[in-house]
C-alpha cells in the first residue's frame, strides 16, 4: 500500500511540501503546543501546592514567634510584678535569682539568653546607688562606662541560661543606656508604659561570637508598681527595666525548623542582606534547589515589624505528582508524534489512492484513444490488403518479376502495418482486460509450421539460419489459434530482429504430459540482467547495438506474454549478453474452464 | 457444366465489399452483394445463395439480426454462412454460431487467396 515507485515519487515530490508535510506539521505543532501548555499548567499547579504548603507553614511560624515573644513578655511582666509586689520596689539579688530560676529558663524558654533588671539612676544619685549596692550584696559592684550623663541605666541583676555564666558576670554594672539601640527601645518602653523590643544589637556577654545577634525586650518598672497615666509621669516615676535578652539565632527553635524541606529567614524590617536576623539551618540548601518556592509574611511583634521568608523544596510534593509535568511532556510528545505520523500516513494513503485513480483514468483515456485510432486505421489497411492481394494473387493478370517484387513488398509492409494496428488494439484491450479467447482444438505443430513459413522470407533476408525441431505426430492443443499465432510471430520476429546477420534461430516444439513447450533460441545480442524487468513491459525497448537499426513498437513481447498468460501458461527466458536468448513458452495442452 | 455456386456478400465497407466481389467473380462464382442486413434480406427473397459471407457489424441491420430473420437452420438448411469478425471477438460470434454459422474469418487476416480457400472448403462440407 505504501510502495513508492518512481512515478509516484516524482509526483509526490511536487505535492509533498504543501499537501502532506504542511498539515502534518500543523497537527504536530498543535498537539505539541497543547502538551506544553498542559505541562506548564501542571507545573504551575505543583508550584501553587508548594506555595500553599509554605504559606500554611509560615503562618504557623508567625504564630509560634508571636506566642514565643508573648511568653517572654509574660516573664517580664512577672518580673515587673515582683518589683511591684515588694516593699518600695526592693527586690534583693537573691530574690531575683530564686524568682528567675523558678522559670527553669533553659528547659522551658530556650530562646532566652538572660533575664535581668537594670536600675534607672539619675546622675545625682549615681554614687549613692553604687554605695548602696556594694554595701548590700555585691562588694565589687561598679558601673561602666564612666562618664557624666543625665541618666544611667545600670544592670543590677542578671541571670543567664548560658552555660558559660561567667561571660555574663561582667555585664552587671553595665550602663545599657549608653547603647544607642537599647536606649531607643527603653525610651519608647518608658514613655508608652509597654514592653518594647530593640532592633538587633550586640550581646552583653563577652567573647560573643556574633556582633549583631541579640534582641532585647524591655519592660518598664515604675515606682509604686502601676503604670502612670502620662508619659511625663512615666519619666519621673521610672524605676528601671526588667529585660530579657534573646539571640536572633533562637527566634525559631530547632524543633520548629527540623524539616529539611523548609528553610526560613527572618528579617528586621525590609528584606535585604543587612537586616537579616535569623536563618534556619536548611535555608541555603532549600533555597538553592531548582523549583523551590519562596514566600514571605510580615510579622508585627510589639513595636517591631519583621519579615519571615520561607523557602520550600519541591520534595514536599509527592514524587508522582512532581513527575507529572515531565510525564505529560514525554507522553504528549510521543502522542503528538503518533498523531502526526498517523495523519501523515493517512494523507500519503489518500494521495496514493488519488494518484492511482488519476493514473487509471489517464490510462483508460489512453486506451480508449488507442482503440479508437486503431479501429479507424484498420479498415483502410484491410482494404489495401485486399487490393494488393488481388494483384499479388494474379487476379488482375500475371505479373513480371519486377512487378511481383514490388507488389510483394507493398503487401508485406501492409501486413506489418496491420499487425501493428492489431497489436495496439490488443494492448488497449488487454489493459481493460477485455481479451476473450476463442478456444478450439487444433494442431499446434501445423500452426507453428505455417507461422514459420510466413516468416521465412524475412529470416532469409537477414541471412539467418532457421533450425526447426518438431514432433513427428500431430500435437493437439486447446487454445485460441489466432492469438497464439500472433504470439509466436512476435517472439520469432523478436529473435530475428535482435540477431545479427548470419546468426541462427532455433525453434523446438515439444509435448510433455500436460503442457506444450515451445522454445525459441537466437544467437543474438542477449539481454543484460539489469534489463530483465523491462523485457515484457509495454513500450519498452532495451537499447543495444541493434535497437537503433530496428523498428518496433516495443509491445511484441508484452503482447506475447499477455496471450500466454491468458491461456494460463508462462513465458520464461534465459539470456547471456553477446551470446543469445532463449524464450520458453509453456502452455497447458488443455484448458480448464 | 456445373452451375456456378452463388455467394452473397454482406459487408458495409464498400471497398472491402467490392474487393471480395472481384476476387470471387474471378474465381467463377456468382456473386451478389448487400451493404447491410436489410438489403441482404431483400436479395434473399429472390435468391437462394449457397454461401453467405456475413459481416457482423453493420448499420441499419447487423449480421445477428439478419441471421435471426433469415432463419438459417429451419428455412435454408443448405446455405452455408461464413461470418466476418475482428480480433476483438465479441460474444456475437458465439451467437452467430448458435444461429447456424459454419466458420468465422478475421477480416484483417484474410488475403484473397485465403478467402477463396476458405470458401471452397466450406462449400465442400
Amino acid at each position: 500500500m505504501f510502495y513508492i515507485d518512481t512515478r509516484f515519487r516524482s509526483w509526490l515530490r511536487k505535492e509533498i511540501a504543501i499537501g502532506h508535510v504542511g498539515p502534518t506539521l500543523i497537527v504536530f505543532a498543535a498537539f505539541i503546543g497543547l502538551t506544553i501548555w498542559t505541562s506548564i499548567a501542571a507545573r504551575h499547579e505543583i508550584e501553587e501546592n508548594q506555595r500553599q504548603i509554605l504559606n500554611e507553614n509560615l503562618k504557623e511560624k508567625e504564630q509560634n514567634l508571636k506566642s514565643k515573644l508573648s511568653t517572654y513578655e509574660d516573664i517580664l511582666r512577672a518580673g515587673k510584678g515582683l518589683f511591684g509586689a515588694s516593699n518600695e520596689n526592693e527586690v534583693t539579688r537573691q530574690e531575683w535569682k530564686r524568682f528567675i530560676s523558678s522559670f527553669e529558663l533553659s528547659s522551658r524558654y530556650s530562646g532566652v539568653q538572660a533575664v535581668g533588671y537594670a536600675q534607672a539612676v539619675p546622675q545625682a544619685r549615681l554614687q549613692s546607688f553604687i554605695q548602696s549596692v556594694r554595701s548590700q550584696d555585691l562588694s565589687s559592684y561598679s558601673v561602666y562606662p564612666p562618664g557624666t550623663r543625665s541618666l544611667h541605666v545600670n544592670i543590677l541583676y542578671l541571670e543567664s541560661t548560658d552555660t558559660e555564666s561567667n561571660a555574663w558576670k561582667k555585664a552587671i554594672g553595665y550602663d545599657v543606656y549608653t547603647n544607642e539601640v537599647r536606649r531607643k527601645a527603653m525610651d519608647t518602653a518608658r514613655d508608652n508604659g509597654e514592653p518594647v523590643i530593640t532592633d538587633v544589637t550586640s550581646p552583653l556577654r563577652t567573647n560573643a561570637k556574633n556582633a549583631d545577634s541579640t534582641l532585647v525586650m524591655y519592660m518598664p518598672v515604675y515606682s509604686g508598681g502601676s503604670t502612670p497615666a502620662t508619659p511625663g509621669e512615666r519619666r519621673r516615676k521610672l524605676d528601671g527595666f526588667v529585660f530579657a535578652d534573646f539571640f536572633t539565632n533562637n527566634l525559631l527553635s530547632d524543633e520548629e525548623v527540623q524539616d529539611d524541606n523548609f528553610g526560613f529567614r527572618i528579617y528586621d524590617g525590609d528584606i535585604n542582606e543587612n537586616s537579616l536576623m535569623y536563618q534556619s539551618p536548611f535555608y541555603n540548601d532549600v533555597s538553592s534547589q531548582e523549583n523551590e518556592v519562596t514566600a514571605s509574611t510580615a510579622v508585627q511583634v510589639k513595636n517591631q515589624q519583621w519579615q519571615i521568608v520561607g523557602s520550600v523544596s519541591p520534595d514536599v510534593i509527592s514524587r508522582p505528582d512532581r513527575a507529572r509535568p515531565v510525564s505529560i511532556l514525554w507522553g504528549g510528545a510521543l502522542f503528538s508524534i503518533f498523531v502526526a505520523g498517523f495523519i501523515y500516513l493517512l494523507l500519503l494513503h489518500r494521495s496514493r489512492v488519488t494518484f492511482e485513480e488519476e493514473q487509471k483514468e489517464l490510462q483508460d483515456a489512453k486506451d480508449e484513444l488507442l482503440a479508437l485510432a486503431s479501429h479507424q486505421l484498420r479498415t483502410p489497411a484491410t482494404g489495401v490488403k485486399q487490393y494488393i492481394g488481388l494483384l499479388r494473387d494474379g487476379y488482375a493478370g500475371p505479373l513480371d518479376r519486377e512487378q511481383k517484387k514490388y507488389v510483394n513488398k507493398a503487401y508485406e509492409n501492409n501486413e506489418r502495418q496491420l499487425a501493428t494496428i492489431n497489436k495496439m488494439l490488443f494492448v488497449a484491450r488487454a489493459n481493460a482486460k477485455k481479451i476473450e479467447l476463442n478456444l478450439e482444438q487444433f494442431d499446434i505443430k501445423a500452426l507453428v509450421k505455417s507461422t514459420l513459413d510466413e516468416m521465412k522470407e524475412r529470416i532469409k533476408e537477414n541471412e539467418q539460419k532457421l533450425h526447426i525441431s518438431l514432433p513427428e505426430r500431430k500435437t493437439y492443443i486447446v487454445a485460441d489459434s489466432k492469438y497464439l499465432r500472433m504470439c509466436l510471430e512476435n517472439v520469432i520476429s523478436n529473435a530475428s530482429k535482435y540477431t545479427p546477420e548470419k546468426g541462427r534461430i532455433t525453434l523446438t516444439l515439444k509435448k510433455s504430459r500436460q503442457n506444450i513447450i515451445i522454445a525459441i533460441t537466437d544467437s543474438g545480442v542477449g539481454v543484460a540482467e539489469k534489463d530483465y524487468p523491462l523485457l515484457f513491459r509495454k513500450f519498452s525497448r532495451i537499447p543495444n547495438k541493434l535497437t537503433d537499426k530496428i523498428s518496433g513498437s516495443g509491445i511484441g513481447l508484452y503482447l506475447a506474454n499477455k496471450v500466454v498468460e491468458a491461456h494460463g501458461g508462462t513465458i520464461d527466458f534465459e539470456s547471456k549478453l553477446g551470446v543469445g536468448t532463449t524464450f520458453t513458452i509453456k502452455l497447458p495442452a488443455k484448458q480448464k474452464n | 457444366m456445373k452451375q456456378p455456386k452463388k455467394i452473397l456478400i454482406v459487408e458495409d465497407e464498400k471497398n472491402l465489399n467490392e474487393a471480395y466481389q472481384i476476387t470471387l467473380k474471378k474465381e467463377g462464382f456468382k456473386v451478389f452483394a448487400a451493404y447491410d442486413g436489410k438489403e441482404a434480406l431483400e436479395i434473399t427473397k429472390d435468391v437462394e445463395p449457397d454461401l453467405i459471407l456475413l459481416d457482423l457489424r453493420m448499420p441499419k441491420m447487423g449480421g445477428i439480426e439478419f441471421l435471426k430473420a433469415y432463419n438459417l437452420s429451419r428455412k435454408h438448411p443448405d446455405t452455408k454462412v461464413i461470418v466476418f469478425s475482428n480480433l476483438d471477438r465479441e460474444k456475437e460470434v458465439d451467437e452467430a454460431y448458435e444461429l447456424g454459422t459454419h466458420k468465422y474469418i478475421l477480416k484483417a487476416w484474410a488475403s484473397p487467396k485465403e478467402l477463396v480457400k476458405l470458401v471452397r472448403d466450406v462449400l465442400k462440407t
